[in-house]
């Protein structure tokens, strides 16, 4: 443990990123002491500028930009794990039997997931959310779905590698069926990349969700969610910048974060793709 | 006569993906909660009216039978319907909006292999120097930064010095046929369009072109380094030519099959950006009719647009996967390359 910690301290990029994402947790976690108002209290004035009482101003309905921005965390946090578990849990078993069962299975399976990956980008996930409507739970819906077949064709391809070992063949020897193969042996050995994946993944999950709050698709009017803060104040950016300062760099660097320790993690856990 | 085959067979497999697409986007209309006839009327909607949109819609049809009718339509009329907002048929809009995104497209792509190709050289040139640390730091934020978050912040920093909004600006009215300025301008002989044009397309393409352009400067980098430091390059230099003859001679032009594969994936990223940078800058694409769609609950316009742009995507997927090919021969032979 002490040896793997010291391993990811050395790695410029993993500790950067985490100490990002530690410092998103903790505001997240923290949001009910550290933003120092109401999220949705309108009590104060509209458009102030950033002073020691508001530190980054107020909106245009006259509420702490910096309360809103710790409680928005609390809403980023879930959307990426909820939605990340979501993908990773449907993804991760279909990854698995194509690549360990082959034949039409395989195809089959692998065919529906091209149908998915033939969507660009969070145009699918706009899709499902236009028509399912704006909710927290369809918005985790909507993004778990796209990055179902990252994972699905991530696991296939290191289920096809392991698939051939010889750790296989002897397990099958040994009389182990095919489930506790499949899931007992191979898929501990193909951790690693999922776990890049789920980590890059949690900073794509965010940053999907901030375009769909962007475009409208958020979540219910007023929730703090820090896309739908930036599209809400997008008429007075250029009068009151700090408005669209403030989410939009909290959306940044999280997103930085997330993908400083996923590059990092890749490197630490696969030693061929570290950087030369 | 393998590559011959290899195309063929490359469009064989996008038949059941396009097939599979078209299901997707015929399916979202019918996760509408509820009735998409109400979705679409409101809820105080006269029961007759219900009764007529459900009946000119086919949705008192069978599932699969309205499937059938869906496809028919589109692949017969190449269009999804009427949109119920406008009453315009949606293949107009879409044929009318379509190559806005495309030239922003284009804009932002050029810029994004340009750039992204010389941060990756040098960068590779330079390993763990300043020059690396700065363009691969610059790419990772490229990444990172939300698309509208960079848009208004380019909005900031150069207005009121470049225009905003909009191809041209809403007072000049000229003769758009084909939809594209440049083609239109050309055509009618209206040449001082096209540097008005120019100035609208920059901060969106720059916007649009950060998330490619860190992609190909990062598998650059990647593919560069690889390179640098095969025999040949050594040779090279013993030969004692010069290093820019070295890198860009001998090097790039081996680096050049991943990053070209790279720049044809990336378009796809271009079309989803394409619907958040266009409505930041209210550029008249099909992103921005998608997100119109949207706001104006008009479904069939909605499906149109995903339709089309989803299509679009296949297709020049489609298209990287030939080139590809081209390039590289190992492919045709169905070997993984």
């Amino acid at each position: 443990m002490r040896r793997t910690i010291r391993r990811i301290l050395r790695n410029r990029s993993a500790t950067i990123g985490f100490a990002i994402v530690g410092l998103f947790l903790a505001t997240a976690a923290l949001a009910g002491v550290l933003g120092r108002y109401e999220p949705l209290s309108q009590a104060f004035a509209q458009l102030a500028r950033p002073d020691g009482a508001h530190w980054l101003g107020t909106d245009d309905l006259g509420r702490d930009v910096w309360s809103r921005i710790c409680h928005g965390a609390r809403v980023s946090l879930e959307i990426g794990v909820v939605s990340v578990l979501l993908s990773a849990l449907v993804g991760v078993p279909i990854g698995c039997v194509a690549g360990y069962v082959g034949k039409w299975l395989d195809a089959v399976l692998m065919r529906v997931m091209d149908v998915l990956l033939a969507f660009p980008g969070i145009l699918l996930a706009l899709a499902i959310v236009a028509f399912l409507g704006s909710s927290l739970v369809n918005l985790m819906i909507a993004i778990a779905i796209v990055n179902v077949p990252t994972y699905a064709r991530q696991v296939r391809a290191s289920v096809l590698v392991q698939r051939e070992l010889d750790y296989v063949s002897a397990s099958r020897a040994l009389g182990a069926g095919h489930a506790r193969v499949l899931f007992r042996h191979i898929l501990p050995n193909c951790l690693g990349p999922i776990l890049v994946l789920s980590t890059l993944g949690i900073g794509t999950a965010i940053l999907e969700a901030a375009g769909l709050g962007f475009v409208g698709l958020g979540l219910e009017e007023g929730r703090p969610e820090w896309g739908m803060m930036l599209a809400e104040s997008r008429q007075h950016f250029l009068r009151a910048p700090w408005v669209v300062a403030g989410p939009g760099v909290a959306i940044t660097i999280t997103v930085l974060g997330f993908n400083l320790f996923g590059d990092g993690l890749r490197d630490l856990l696969d030693p061929r793709a570290r950087r030369r | 006569m393998r590559l011959l085959a290899y195309v063929g067979r490359r469009l064989l497999a996008a038949v059941p993906v396009l097939l599979g697409v078209s299901f997707v986007v015929f399916l979202t209309i019918h996760l509408l909660p509820g009735d998409p006839a109400r979705a679409i009327l409101g809820e105080k909607a006269r029961p007759e009216n219900l009764a007529r949109i459900r009946h000119e819609q086919g949705w008192d049809r069978p599932f699969l039978v309205q499937y059938s009718l869906f496809l028919k339509r589109v692949v017969t009329t190449g269009s999804v319907g009427r949109s119920f907002r406008t009453g315009l048929d949606i293949r107009d809009e879409v044929l009318r909006t379509f190559p806005a995104t495309i030239e922003l497209s284009l804009a932002a792509m050029i810029l994004a292999t340009g750039l992204g190709i010389l941060a990756g050289i040098l960068a590779a040139k330079w390993q763990n120097r300043w020059p690396d640390i700065v363009s691969m730091g610059i790419s990772l934020l490229g990444v990172s930064i939300p698309v509208f978050f960079l848009g208004m912040l380019l909005l900031m920093a150069f207005t009121p010095g470049l225009p905003v909004g909009g191809r041209l600006p809403s007072t000049i009215d000229y003769d758009e046929s084909t939809h594209f300025v440049i083609i239109d301008a050309l055509r009618i002989g209206r040449t001082d369009l096209i540097p008005i044009f120019l100035r609208h397309l920059l901060l969106p393409a720059i916007a649009l072109s950060t998330v490619p352009m860190a992609v190909i400067a990062r598998i650059t980098r990647t593919s560069m380094i690889e390179v640098l430091s095969s025999d040949f390059v050594r040779t090279a230099r013993a030969k004692g030519l010069s290093e820019t003859r070295v890198v860009l001679g001998h090097a790039f032009r081996n680096a050049l099959v991943p990053i070209v594969t790279t720049v044809g994936l990336q378009f796809g990223a271009l079309l989803a950006g394409a619907v958040l940078t266009e409505t930041v800058f209210a550029w008249p694409g099909i992103g921005r009719f998608v997100v119109d769609a949207i706001s104006g609950r008009d479904y069939i316009a909605l499906q149109g647009g995903v339709l089309a742009i989803a299509a679009a995507f296949v297709v020049v997927n489609l298209a990287v996967d030939v080139l590809y090919a081209v390039l590289d021969p190992r492919v045709r032979v169905g070997g993984s390359a």
